[in-house]
């Protein structure tokens, strides 16, 4: 992505990429971790690795900037969560084999007699063993083609066994020629919440790669899953990062204008539990209030909290670990059996996998099962708890602006039952029932959304969800159309029905086969995904990084969506679209921008004079205000 | 022909191409891009749309709001208020031709000497110095009441002292684009950028005869 030398460079907390990111961003908040990954390259002797840590905690970006420093070693990375053709075993042997596969051909090791024949797979239709990696490593640019690597996967998953024990023999060979240990980055694992068919169907590749040199990626939940990789397995914890390094990481997002801000980083970091990408989230949505609402700094720090909140955790109240919530409150610490006992082990999963809790750092020696652990300062902070500390006179200013104007999770008090013991169900239901009311004419929706969608240096990923449908290919047509008014953004509409017998995640695996992030990808949710398809979408979530997009999902759907959701959510702000759509937008506007582009545009058909034109003609045809 | 005689002529042909858009709609197409535009300059997120002829924007991190009325070329009025509840009015200015200033009685004539084009670069700076970067006539903005800010030196970002209200503007576009540049705190390497584009557009388009559009004025890349 495109950043700003000197100015401003907000997102919704992706990962950094480029060498330029890294100059302009990157602060090292974990030196000791990152000098253990770089050790453990280094070092032939070491076997495999679990780095763990929860949603946001900057994982992969640490990872990155590790590797950076590993530029020409021969390592294969194999992300289990975006490149799989399909979530089954099948799709994870054929992605494992087709990737150790392209790094032994770059060796020049013989393939030939490895345990698979190119003949074993005639579906895949390739006639050399280059052929044959490509095709198993990109993604199908039709539904034949798809199709042809399904075929294959059935056959990959019927000889699962003998597929890994391919890829065994190509990595002793690989070892063989290149005199040291091939090392191996099983990225993306962190997606995949333990207790699903598709961690099921993984599990016993993840065993196979535990006997060699591999670095798993993980979520926190997995640092206790250690027979599922390896009996004794180490294991390197991602936690906390201290609120002196978050205000450091968020100054440097504000480049030359920290200064102006720089009285909220305190608090933005204490709300954000040690988490990077609850931090950045928080400041994105705070500067938004201070510069496009004019909001004064207290309101600011509310809303934002809410907004976060809302984005992040809000979901339809099911399995809510109360009794965890009330022995992480009242003792600072989780205990490790509680992934393991059977009884509490789904709860304590569910509250660090959707980040509920943040586990702050390694059990003390004295105290080896004890993970020290906080709530989610963002639920904590809604909670009147009768032991809390003093509050500072600016948290109380924040709670109190909260409390008058009826928002949550800050300043929200917990609701009580009869025997005074918290109402979480009604908690959930008063947060929810807030965020009801918080609808959007699209001018709104367009002054949210539109740091994002006016500009290159910054591509977000919006969710604009509805009630009734009606016309939402005008109001599409309109945001692109106002985003022209700014650049040359083309617009690439993609409609994903779910449903049995239907393949969205393919259509869109497909549809971003040849990523362009200076395209505004329109995406529309139809028909009745399954929660397979559900979770295949959430596994993948690391397509979508970095590229702009739309997404409209009707409401009632995108209640039950987001239960499958914990990890895409994350790249994703929310806004509710009202039924008064059009308020505020007369012709006589939609025409001026119309006029503009085409004087400022040097095309003959510009996309937004096309799609303005379309705004126009609609609005004529409902009788809009002129 | 002296320095003056040629910066006189550099200074009328810089305002005849690049600050007087004739119709109603090229009046409000060079808003439109000043407004698309401003975010850029300033490294920022996109936060303007289009301004009309009566508008105001806010500069977020100077907390001010800018209000502007445009009748016509040489008649305008404009504001910079504080950003908040109290609407504080720091500074107003009104141009109204009905009545004379020194710079309304001189008119440049004749053309630019060919046979001294070797000058033209440094008569550009200097008359854009003047114009737009550092107006003879000026106020500072703490002395207006303006809180000052200082934004983080070690990015190379400036004061708010660098902010220059320059007084005796008489076109509206020059003042509104002169605003553009003080305004730019974000750091002195980007000001000095900006500097050198616009003398670099200038000298192009004086040598070439050649009006400059709102596009090219704003370095509006699409």
């Amino acid at each position: 992505m495109k950043r700003r030398e000197y100015g401003i460079n907000l997102d919704d907390g992706v990962a950094l990429e480029t060498d330029e990111e890294f100059r302009l961003l990157y602060v090292p908040c974990n030196p000791d971790e990152t000098a253990c990954i770089q050790g453990w390259f280094a070092d032939d002797t070491l076997e495999s690795l679990l780095l763990g840590g929860q949603i946001g905690s900057g994982k992969t970006t640490l990872l990155k900037e590790v590797f950076r420093s590993f530029i020409d070693a021969q390592i294969i990375t194999v992300c289990f969560d975006t490149d799989p053709i399909e979530p089954l075993e099948g799709g994870y042997c054929m992605i494992l084999f087709g990737r150790i596969l392209q790094a032994s051909l770059r060796a020049g090791v013989e393939i030939d007699g490895c345990g698979i024949a190119l003949s074993d797979f005639p579906s895949i239709d390739a006639d050399s063993w280059h052929a044959f990696a490509d095709k198993t490593t990109t993604w199908p640019s039709n539904l034949q083609e798809a199709e042809r690597l399904r075929d294959a996967c059935a056959v990959m998953s019927e000889n699962a066994g003998l597929v890994r024990k391919a890829c065994g023999e190509l990595l002793d060979r690989l070892r063989n020629i290149m005199s040291r240990k091939p090392t191996i980055i099983a990225e993306g694992i962190d997606k995949f919440n333990p207790g699903t068919p598709e961690y099921f169907s993984l599990k016993d590749t993840l065993t196979f790669l535990a006997k060699r040199k591999t670095l798993f990626e993980v979520n926190a939940v997995h640092l206790f899953q250690e027979r599922d990789f390896r009996p004794g397995i180490r294991k390197l914890f991602i936690g906390g990062i201290s609120n002196d390094m978050l205000a450091h990481m968020l100054k440097k997002r504000l480049g030359s204008y920290a200064p102006i801000y720089q009285d909220a980083f305190s608090l933005l970091a204490e709300y954000s539990g040690g988490n990077a990408r609850q931090a950045l989230r928080l400041l994105n949505a705070y500067y938004f209030r201070r510069t496009q609402r004019q909001n004064d700094h207290t309101s600011a720090i509310a809303l934002a909290c809410h907004q976060v909140g809302k984005d992040l955790l809000n979901v339809p109240y099911g399995r809510f670990p109360t009794d965890i919530f009330a022995v992480v409150k009242r003792d600072g610490y989780m205990e490790g059996a509680l992934f393991i006992d059977r009884e509490n082990a789904p709860g304590a999963n569910d509250a660090v996998y959707h980040n509920w809790l943040f586990v702050q750092g390694e059990p003390d020696p004295a105290t080896p099962t004890k993970w020290p652990a906080i709530l989610n300062p963002l639920i904590d902070k809604a909670i009147e708890w009768e032991v809390d500390a003093p509050r500072t006179p600016e948290e109380q200013a924040v709670r109190k602006w909260a409390r008058d104007h009826g928002i949550s999770p800050i300043g929200l008090n917990l609701p009580v039952d009869d025997n005074g013991k918290p109402a979480w169900n009604k908690f959930w239901e008063e947060i929810e029932s807030s965020s009801e009311e918080e609808t959007l004419n699209i001018l709104g929706v367009l002054e949210e959304i539109g740091a994002g969608l006016f500009g290159v240096e910054r591509q977000d990923r919006i969710i604009i969800t509805y009630q009734d449908r009606k016309n939402l290919e005008a109001v599409r047509d309109f945001l692109v159309g106002e985003a022209n008014t700014y650049s040359h953004f083309p617009c690439e509409e993609i409609t994903l029905e779910g449903g049995e017998e239907r393949e969205p995640v393919i259509e869109l695996l497909m549809r971003l086969s040849d990523k362009d992030p200076n395209r505004i990808y329109s995406v529309e949710l139809t028909g009745k995904w399954t929660n397979a398809q559900l979770r295949d979408l959430e596994h993948r979530r690391d397509i979508l990084d970095n590229l702009q997009m739309l997404w409209w999902i009707q409401q009632d759907e995108l209640k039950r969506y987001l239960r499958f959701w914990p990890q895409l959510r994350q790249f994703f702000r929310i806004y509710k679209l009202e039924d008064e759509l059009w308020r505020g937008i007369t012709m006589e506007e939609i025409q001026v921008d119309i006029d503009f582009i085409k004087d400022m545009s040097d095309e003959s058909d510009p996309e937004g004079v096309r799609r303005l034109s379309a705004v126009l003609t609609y609005l004529k045809e409902v009788g809009g205000k002129s | 022909m002296n320095d003056n005689k040629r910066r006189a002529i550099v200074w009328s042909a810089i305002e005849r191409i690049a600050f007087q858009p004739k119709s109603t709609s090229d009046c409000l197409n060079w808003l439109s891009v000043y407004a698309k535009t401003l975010h850029s300059l300033w490294g920022l997120d996109p936060l303007w749309g289009r301004f009309g002829l009566n508008d105001e924007f806010v500069v977020p991190f100077l907390n001010l709001r800018c209000r502007h009325v445009i009748e016509s070329e040489s008649k305008y009025s404009v504001s910079l208020v504080q950003d908040s509840s109290t609407n504080r009015c720091y500074w107003q200015i009104h141009i109204d031709p009905e009545y004379l200033s020194k710079g309304s009685l001189y008119s440049a004539s004749g053309r630019y000497p060919h046979q001294q084009r070797a000058q033209l670069q440094r008569d550009i700076e200097s008359v854009l110095d003047g114009m737009i970067f550092h107006p003879r006539c000026h106020t500072h903005l703490e002395d207006l009441g303006v809180l000052q800010v200082q934004l983080d030196q070690s990015k190379g970002g400036l004061s708010s002292h660098e902010v220059r209200i320059g007084g005796g503007i008489e076109n509206p576009y020059v003042f509104l684009f002169h605003l553009r540049c003080q305004f730019c705190l974000v750091s002195n390497h980007v000001r000095q950028t900006e500097r050198q584009r616009l003398i670099d557009l200038f000298k192009r388009s004086i040598r070439d005869n050649q009006n400059v559009s709102a596009k090219d004025l704003f370095n509006f890349l699409r």
